[in-house]
């Protein structure tokens, strides 16, 4: 292990006052619908309104401070994504703005957050994915997170996009305690997005990937950096309007195209999505009848007279919802009330006669041995995948042959997320009543 | 008044199978209810009345109310499967055929048998109302004060 004896992070990156100021072209309750004839036309609506969204503008930014050299000094999985990602399908007939980032707005040092256009033409980029362009644009000795969302999110407007794409180390600076640093810079971070939230339905999309990383990994939490020659995770930030990205961002379609593609996850505002649903005889034992003008009112239950307790099925419409169908299958993901236990979750094969109103996509049968009756509440709920989790360092040291940690990647994570709920009208995807009746 | 109706059959007789609610639901919403009751009500309404205020015979017996009364079981329960096939096998409701024409889904199967079970139910309620209109009708029938008994 090779430390070199290095102030902090920004001394060691050799650190000076930079004034260059490159920013020149800088450029929405739950309504979960039961049944009704109503939520398929509100969904129809939906879809319509869907198609003709396209993404009329894509705003590239690449941190390009020291800590990416190591990304860039062969051909490698990191090259071929960002480059895959330029020319992805989705973005054909997009305008493309494709910009280098880094420096520190500081303004005790009088220094700003340098963006620097390279081009519009995908080939531009390719040619410039270097060390050698990487040192030459703006000030490679600094890197200001915050910042860099702060202009990714600005131009992540109406159906333009952004992405950035950044090792999402947070550059703390010289100090002596940095887990407290890196949590004072998280908060601002959080007031980004909130003050973001504040004006339209703004979804991130967190894509975790790897490369061969060779080069110098410099340590954040303490002096010194680290040559290393090995697989490094880094990570493709993508800001867009909910609905655009819902329809064109997916994980299948994501997943191909980004090399060494490891996992995503999404952050959105939560409320104001449709999710039709309705009780269904599928599965079912025991008796009941369906309420006449509300489907998920069971009246009339009884009990199966063999002893199998009573069950029955929902059928759910999550094709509005952008999260990939394991998501959906996680019983863990659920919540539901009182003695009620989750049995299955599938995708029906064959169309469900008494499901009229939409196309279900799941079904999830759920059974009880107690008494049947009363009300039900099954709620989806809004976890952060685990990954992020088991991405999260708060520990260096350990970094020859550590290939999925980032130090401090939760923080950031959390700070997402904590202005994404404070957002949220409500904490959950979606909560599916029922009332079972004698 | 809907939800009586319904019950009638659904609860009452225990028609109702929840792996077919498409057909009590059309039923209940188009009006096939309705045409069920009108049609154990109306029908011996109109017969009676012929027997009792029409036929002017004096010397009618109890086999001619009998006989009646087979007539009007025939008529309710033709009538009655009549209505049904048209409510349920030719029913209009857009969900209805498609779930009938899904030959996967066992709903025409079921359908088929409703029609007879429909029509069983409103004849013998046809009987009972029989009952209650001779009680009353013989009463002010000018003729048939006798009959049934």
């Amino acid at each position: 292990m090779i430390f070199l004896s290095c102030g902090s992070r920004d001394e060691r990156l050799g650190r000076v006052k930079n004034n260059q100021h490159a920013d020149k072209p800088v450029i929405d309750s739950e309504k979960n619908i039961p049944d009704s004839g109503k939520s398929y036309q509100i969904i129809t609506q939906s879809s319509t309104e869907n198609q003709q969204q396209t993404i009329s503008k894509v705003t590239f930014f690449i941190e390009n401070s020291g800590s990416m050299l190591g990304y860039v000094k062969k051909a490698n999985d990191y090259k071929n994504a960002i480059v895959s990602l330029s020319y992805f399908p989705e973005f054909d007939n997009s305008k493309k703005e494709f910009y280098f980032v880094n420096g520190k707005s500081n303004t005790i040092k009088e220094s700003n957050i340098c963006l620097n256009f390279i081009g519009s033409d995908p080939e531009l980029l390719k040619n410039n994915l270097n060390q050698s362009s990487f040192n030459k644009y703006g000030d490679p000795k600094y890197s200001d997170l915050t910042k860099m969302f702060e202009k990714a999110l600005s131009c992540a407007k109406g159906n333009e996009i952004s992405i950035l794409v950044s090792d999402c180390i947070y550059d703390v600076g010289e100090e002596s305690d940095p887990l407290t640093a890196l949590k004072i810079e998280t908060e601002k971070t959080k007031k980004v997005f909130r003050d973001r939230l504040k004006t339209e339905n703004i979804q991130t999309i967190i894509i975790k990937a790897e490369s061969q990383f060779e080069g110098n990994y410099y340590f954040a939490s303490k002096k010194g950096s680290q040559s290393i020659n090995q697989k490094r995770p880094y990570y493709i930030i993508i800001f867009g309007d909910s609905k655009l990205l819902n329809k064109h961002i997916t994980e299948e379609n994501i997943s191909k195209k980004i090399s060494a593609y490891l996992s995503m996850a999404r952050f959105m505002k939560i409320d104001n999505i449709i999710i039709p649903y309705q009780a269904t005889n599928q599965n079912s034992k025991g008796t009941f009848k369906f309420d006449k003008s509300n489907k998920n009112k069971l009246i009339n239950a009884e009990k199966d007279r063999s002893g199998q307790g009573f069950q029955f099925s929902i059928a759910i419409d999550y094709s509005s919802l952008p999260f990939p169908d394991a998501y959906y299958k996680t019983k863990d993901n659920y919540q539901l009330s009182g003695t009620y236990k989750m049995l299955d979750i599938y995708t029906p094969t064959k169309k469900i006669p008494d499901v009229t109103a939409f196309n279900p996509t799941h079904l999830i049968t759920i059974n009880t041995s107690s008494s049947p009756y009363g009300n039900i509440e099954l709620t989806l709920k809004y976890i952060i995948p685990f990954w992020i989790t088991e991405t999260n360092s708060d520990n260096e040291s350990d970094i020859i042959g550590d290939t999925k940690h980032t130090f401090g990647f939760q923080y950031l994570t959390n700070a997402i997320t904590e202005a994404y709920q404070y957002k949220n009208k409500q904490q959950n995807i979606a909560t599916f009543k029922f009332e079972i009746l004698k | 008044m809907k939800d009586i109706l319904a019950s009638i059959y659904e609860t009452m007789f225990g028609l109702y199978n929840q792996a077919y609610d498409l057909i009590f639901t059309a039923l209940y919403n188009d009006g096939g209810y309705l045409k069920f009751v009108l049609t154990w009500l109306l029908i011996p309404l109109v017969c009676w009345l012929l027997f009792y205020y029409i036929w002017r015979y004096p010397y009618g017996r109890w086999w001619h109310w009998l006989l009646w009364l087979v007539v009007t079981f025939i008529l309710v329960f033709g009538t009655t499967w009549g209505v049904a096939n048209s409510e349920i096998l030719s029913s209009s409701n857009q969900d209805l055929i498609d779930a009938i024409a899904d030959t996967e889904s066992g709903y025409e199967a079921y359908a088929q048998t409703l029609p007879i079970k429909y029509a069983t139910i409103n004849s013998i309620l046809a009987v009972g109302i029989t009952i209650i209109y001779s009680f009353i009708m013989k009463q002010f029938s000018k003729v048939q004060t006798h009959l049934p008994f």
